[in-house]
Parts: structure tokens; C-alpha cells; sequence
């Protein structure tokens, strides 16, 4: 290829770097909620660090053909730049949509359970061995006792029996969202969107029972990454937990087996017998899982089954 | 000789016995369970199922209690003092509503001063309002009764009231409005009234079995009656019940004409009990399931029909009002349920021609009139089962 060509060639990157400064500039009054603007001109200054070094690399290899340790040299710093640049982006938050596509048409075993460990929040996951158990103490208020998670997943487990568990679901994943640091609003935002079109919007999978004012003041929200985005709904929530299935709870088969649980850990002796049964008014005929409402899915256990099934495995 | 040998032999069985006992034991407790679980599912056979169905706050909770009151042990002291709080809540919330609602549509109507507070009760409202959107509400006090009834005889909230149908209020304000004093008593219990008042947004489903017991014999069905919540989210849950119900209630509160919903306050209440109704009587599942449709919140209705004109719901469109009085509540009762009358059967195809349907006029806090429906329930599922029997 002759030099006349090399000069064109290089004009094109230098036209595109122009292009961007030239738009950035033009819309630099513009205030960004989160920054975009230093975002940009770190993203054209990327750009020309390695327009340059592919630059160099191109005259460097046009010119001298016939040395050849320089050819190879110069193509081993685009591989080393390129694969750089390759792991920066997918380090970035805002590549994680498609990490998470990519991962799901590779392999289930990537499929992350909870969008809250698709994000890394710490402590997502379900309960690990040393979580704190806890007294329970009924007369206590539901929200201090939700806090700990063995009672929230006892809690969840009950009403999701009683086909009211997405009130308890979107505790949780609320809870999840507070554990972002406020700083890192593009991971929240994330979070917010998931929680939104799970629990919010109307007709979503596992739509929540909130009153109509709360449901519209969060979906015209402008700032998405406010932090106290679901505090009306989750007060709703808990209200209507408090009111609706605490009192069940009390006195169904998923708080005596918390407790035996609880009782247990904290000393490992034999467990009394507990001979309750399940006299809870919540649903003993109809027993389906919740995990968004399986439509289709009506399995007829006898009535009771459950109790009966526990008592004899003891 | 031979006492030894007996005796010999008696602790020869005994040892046995022991060491066996554990095992025998485990054998006679799994036994039992088996019988047990079978006994249960031969009498399944003989439940009944009922679904209460409905739109949110059209009365299912208060049926569902009633039925607990009628023909079960009712409530206890403990459940009673459980709803202690829920009526507290009910108070604060009721004040929440009406002082938002009295500011937003101050607001709204800047012209009008009818909507602004007194001074003084300015303060309170906004303390009270706090109170409201907190998460556990402190038990009602002396002084705190007399703050809410003050702002309550605010001429703004008694104006923002009477346009409660615009906002959430629930229908139990009037009532504890009127028992404050009554409820912030230290030793109060709350009252069987009182219970049935307090207003609880159900979700999910809850159960009770029963046996209507008449005066002087025992009816002999037992049935199952699951409640559930009525909003718009609540009614996917719903489909999981579907399955093997004998008859179906359907509550729709005729008071309802010109509210909104609570999940949607762009959409008129009727509207949707009309659609919801459509809905459910369109479902495969229920084309032998009796419908019984209780014409629930009378006592509302007899109230309203006079002040706000039936006709200002668009279903209802062409309702010509005739007298005054109570000859007008009867003429406007009659014209909803020939309206409800006429869904039914254009909704019915020739593949549900056998399945009874009846309307009921009731009012769920009336324990009299709900009692008298639910003989009447009864009876007319009885004389079916016979009827599929073919005794009749």
C-alpha cells in the first residue's frame, strides 16, 4: 500500500475524535444527574490513547517493513491494549446487563437466583450457618423483627404458603437496595428498574398490593436513585402484613418450626416434642408455590398434609 | 411347679414386649396418622367450597367474620384486643386522608376558602397527619381524642368528607369517628361491632370450615369458605381456588357508584365489579358452580341514593329517578339488580343452563340479615345436591 493512502487513513480516527469533542462541547451546559459529562471526555481521552497507539503502530509497520522484531512488537502492544481495554468494560457497572445476557445463553449455571446477586450486593443470597437467630419476641413491632433474616425467611416461607408472599419478596429485595452504597447510582438504578417492573408496575409478575397515589408517585419519579424511592410502599406493606398475616403467623407451623429451629442452635439439646398443629386459618386444602404465581401449577395435596408429614418425620 | 413356669413364661412375653416396645409404639403413632389422614379425605368428600369473590372493599372480610361470629366460637378476648390496634390505625389513617385531601384540594380549588383549616387546627392536622404515615401508631389518648375531634368539626374535613368518595376514605370513619371516646379508653376492648367495622385490607387467602346449626338441628353440610383479597393484584391468586367449587359468592358493594378504586383511581368501582363479574362468570371452571351475588352495603346505599344520583355511574346511565323517600331507594335497588340480573344471563351460554343463581339485598354488619342469607345459602345448595342426586 503506498504512503498516499496512510494519510486519509489517519484522518478518519482524527475526525472522529473531533466529532465527539466538538458534540461534548455542545452539550456541556447540560446538567447531568450523574456526571455523564466527565464520563465523555474520560471516554474520548480512551479513545485517543488508543487511536494513538494504533497510530504509531500502523506508521511504525508501514514504514519499516523489512525490520522484524518491530512488526511483531507492534501488533503484540495492540493484542496487550485491546484485551485491556476489553477487561476495563466488563469491570464497568454499566456492562452488567450484558455480562448477565451473555452468561444466561452460555450456561445456566451462571443464572444468578436474584437480581440482587446479579449486582454483587453483599449478603444477597440466602441464609448462610452463622446468621444471628434470634428471641422472638411477638409483641415486638414486624419491621425490627424483618430485620433479621432467619425470621424474614421463616416469614416469607409462611406467606408465600398462604399465597401472599410478594409483599414479603419485595421487602427483601428493598432491604437489598439500601445495602448500595448511595454513591454508586448506576448499580441502584438498576436495582430500582428490577424492583419496579417485578413488584410496581401494574400487571408485573408479582405485583404488590399498594394504594394507587404510592404505585404513581413511584413510577413518574424523576430520580430514580432517590433513597427514599419505596419508603410509602414498604410502610404500606408492612402495615398490611402487620394487620393481614402477623397474627397468622403466630400460630402457624412455619413460627413453631422457627422457633425449634431457633431452640435448636442456641443449645444443642433434644427438642421437646412440639405437638401443635397447624391451626393457623391460612390455607392448609391449597398448596402451591408462589414463586410468581405458577398459574398452571395447582397441586392437590390432602388437606394438612404438611402437619401431618412433619409430626411423623420426628 | 406350674405358677413358676406362668410366671416364667409372663416375663419371658414382658422382656419381648420391651424391647420391641419402641417399635410398636412408632408402628401404632404411624397407624394412627395413616387413619387419620384417610378419615380426613373421606370427609373432604362431603365439604363444600365456597369462594368469596369480589372488588376490593365490597364486604367479603366482613361476611367472612360474620360467618366466623355465627357458627364458630366467634372471637375470643385475645383476638378482640388484636383489632385494638387495627381500629387505632383506621382512626389516624381516616384523619391522614381527610387533612391530605383537605389541603390537596385547597389547593386545587384556590377560589374556595372551604377547604382551608382554622389556624389552630392547622397545627393539629399536620401533627395528626405525621402520626398517620408512621409505621406503629400510639395508642389512642385522652388527648389525643380531643385533638381529632376537634379537627374532625373542622368545617374543611366535615367539607372534604362529604366528598370523601373522591379519596380513599374508608366507610368505617363515621362510626369509630362517633366512639372515640369509647375507644381510647385504657381497659377498651374492642366489641363485636366494633371488629366487624374495622376496616383490614386482606391479601392472599384465608380459610374457616363450618356447619350452619340451626336452632334446633344440625344442617348436616359442612362447608369451606375462603376468603381472599379483592384488588386488582389479589385476584391472580384467585385461580388457584378455582378447582371443585360448589358455589361462588360475589360480593359487590351497590354503594360503591361513585368511588373510585383504590388501586386505580381512574377507574369508577362499578365498572369494575361489573367487568370482575363478567370475568368470573366466563370462567371454565365454574360452569356447574351456583353463583349467589349479594348485594352487599345496603345500609350505604339507602343513604347515598338520595344525595348522589345513581345515574352518575356510567352503567347506570339511563336510570330515571320516580319518587323520593324510601319508595326511591326500593325503585333504585330494583333498577342495579336488573342491571346485575341482565349481566348474568348475557353472559350465560347453554353449557351453564343448570347452575342456580340468586341475588341477595344484604348489609355485612347486619348479623340478623346475614344469618337469614346464609339459611337461605344453605337451603338452596341443599335442595341442589339433592336435585344432582336425583331425589328431586
Amino acid at each position: 500500500m503506498g504512503t498516499q493512502w496512510a494519510v486519509p487513513y489517519i484522518c478518519f480516527p482524527l475526525l472522529y475524535i473531533a466529532a465527539l469533542v466538538v458534540i461534548t462541547g455542545a452539550i456541556h451546559h447540560i446538567e447531568f444527574k450523574f456526571d455523564e459529562l466527565k464520563d465523555l471526555w474520560r471516554a474520548i481521552l480512551v479513545t485517543v490513547f488508543s487511536i494513538g497507539v494504533w497510530a504509531v503502530a500502523y506508521v511504525l509497520n508501514e514504514t519499516h517493513e523489512e525490520i522484524r522484531w518491530l512488526q511483531v512488537s507492534t501488533r503484540c502492544v495492540l493484542l496487550v491494549v485491546g484485551s485491556f481495554l476489553v477487561v476495563a468494560f466488563f469491570s464497568v457497572s454499566f456492562s452488567q446487563p450484558l455480562v448477565s445476557v451473555m452468561s444466561l445463553t452460555k450456561k445456566e449455571s451462571f443464572n444468578m437466583k436474584t437480581m440482587g446477586e446479579a449486582l454483587g450486593i453483599p449478603d444477597s443470597g440466602l441464609l448462610s450457618q452463622n446468621d444471628p437467630t434470634l428471641d422472638v419476641d411477638p409483641n415486638e413491632p414486624l419491621d425490627k423483627l424483618l430485620l433479621n433474616k432467619r425470621f424474614r425467611l421463616s416469614f416469607m416461607q409462611f406467606a408465600d404458603s398462604c399465597l401472599a408472599g410478594e409483599s414479603v419478596h419485595f421487602y427483601n429485595e428493598v432491604q437489598q437496595l439500601e445495602k448500595i452504597p448511595v454513591n454508586d447510582p448506576v448499580k441502584r438504578i438498576y436495582m430500582v428498574r428490577h424492583i419496579i417492573e417485578k413488584y410496581i408496575s401494574t400487571g408485573a409478575p408479582m405485583e404488590v398490593n399498594i394504594s394507587h397515589r404510592t404505585r404513581q408517585e413511584i413510577l413518574t419519579t424523576l430520580d430514580l436513585a432517590h433513597p427514599d424511592l419505596f419508603k410509602n410502599a414498604v410502610n404500606e406493606l408492612l402495615q398490611l402484613m402487620n394487620m393481614n398475616l402477623a397474627k397468622d403467623y403466630w400460630s402457624s407451623m412455619y413460627f413453631l418450626k422457627f422457633k425449634e429451629e431457633a431452640a435448636m442452635r442456641s443449645v444443642d439439646h433434644e427438642l421437646e416434642q412440639v405437638n401443635g398443629w397447624n391451626f393457623s386459618p391460612r390455607l392448609s386444602s391449597v398448596h402451591c408455590p408462589d414463586d410468581p404465581f405458577y398459574q398452571d401449577h395447582i397441586s392437590r395435596d390432602p388437606p394438612s398434609h404438611d402437619a401431618y408429614s412433619s409430626y411423623s418425620r420426628r | 411347679m406350674l405358677d413358676t413356669l406362668v410366671q416364667n413364661m409372663g416375663l419371658l412375653c414382658s422382656r419381648h414386649k420391651r424391647g420391641n416396645q419402641a417399635n410398636t409404639e412408632e408402628n401404632a403413632h404411624a397407624a394412627e396418622i395413616e387413619r387419620r389422614i384417610e378419615q380426613e379425605t373421606k370427609a373432604e368428600k362431603h365439604i363444600q367450597k365456597l369462594l368469596l369473590l369480589g372488588a376490593g372493599e365490597s364486604g367479603k372480610s366482613t361476611i367472612f367474620k360474620q360467618i366466623k361470629l355465627l357458627f364458630q366460637t366467634g372471637f375470643d378476648e385475645r383476638e378482640l384486643q388484636s383489632y385494638t390496634s387495627v381500629i387505632h390505625a383506621n382512626v389516624y389513617q381516616t384523619i391522614k386522608i381527610l387533612h391530605d385531601g383537605a389541603k390537596e384540594l385547597a389547593l386545587s380549588e384556590a377560589g374556595s376558602s372551604k377547604y382551608g383549616l382554622s389556624a389552630d387546627n392547622k397545627e393539629i392536622g399536620e401533627k395528626l397527619s405525621e402520626i398517620g404515615g408512621r409505621l406503629d401508631y400510639p395508642r389512642l389518648t385522652e388527648e389525643l381524642v380531643q385533638d381529632i375531634q376537634q379537627i374532625w368539626k373542622d368545617p374543611a374535613i366535615q367539607e372534604t368528607y362529604a366528598r370523601g368518595n373522591e379519596l380513599q376514605v374508608p366507610d368505617c370513619a363515621d362510626y369509630f369517628m362517633e366512639n372515640l371516646q369509647r375507644l381510647s379508653e385504657t381497659n377498651y376492648i374492642p366489641t363485636k361491632e366494633d371488629v366487624l367495622h374495622a376496616r383490614v385490607r386482606t391479601t392472599g387467602v384465608v380459610e374457616i370450615q363450618f356447619s350452619p346449626v340451626g336452632e334446633n338441628k344440625k344442617s348436616g353440610e359442612v362447608y369451606r369458605l375462603f376468603d381472599v383479597g379483592g384488588q386488582r393484584n389479589e385476584r391472580r391468586k384467585w385461580i388457584h381456588l378455582f378447582e371443585g367449587v360448589t358455589a361462588v359468592i360475589f360480593c359487590a358493594a351497590i354503594s360503591e357508584y361513585d368511588q373510585t378504586l383504590f388501586e386505580d383511581e381512574n377507574k369508577n368501582r362499578m365498572m369494575e365489579t361489573k367487568e370482575l363479574f363478567e370475568w368470573v362468570l366466563k370462567q371454565k371452571c365454574f360452569e356447574k358452580t351456583s353463583f349467589m351475588l349479594f348485594l352487599n352495603k345496603f345500609d350505604i346505599f339507602e343513604k347515598k341514593v338520595s344525595k348522589v344520583p345513581l345515574n352518575v355511574c356510567e352503567w347506570f346511565k339511563d336510570y330515571q329517578p320516580v319518587a323520593t323517600g324510601k319508595q326511591e331507594v326500593e325503585h333504585a335497588y330494583e333498577f342495579v339488580k336488573k342491571k346485575f340480573e341482565e349481566l348474568y344471563y348475557q353472559n350465560v351460554t347453554c353449557d351453564h343452563q343448570d347452575r342456580v343463581f340468586k341475588i341477595y339485598r344484604t348489609t355485612a354488619l347486619d348479623q340478623k340479615l346475614v344469618k337469614k342469607t346464609f339459611k337461605l345459602v344453605d337451603e338452596t345448595l341443599r335442595r341442589r345436591n339433592l336435585f344432582e342426586a336425583g331425589l328431586l
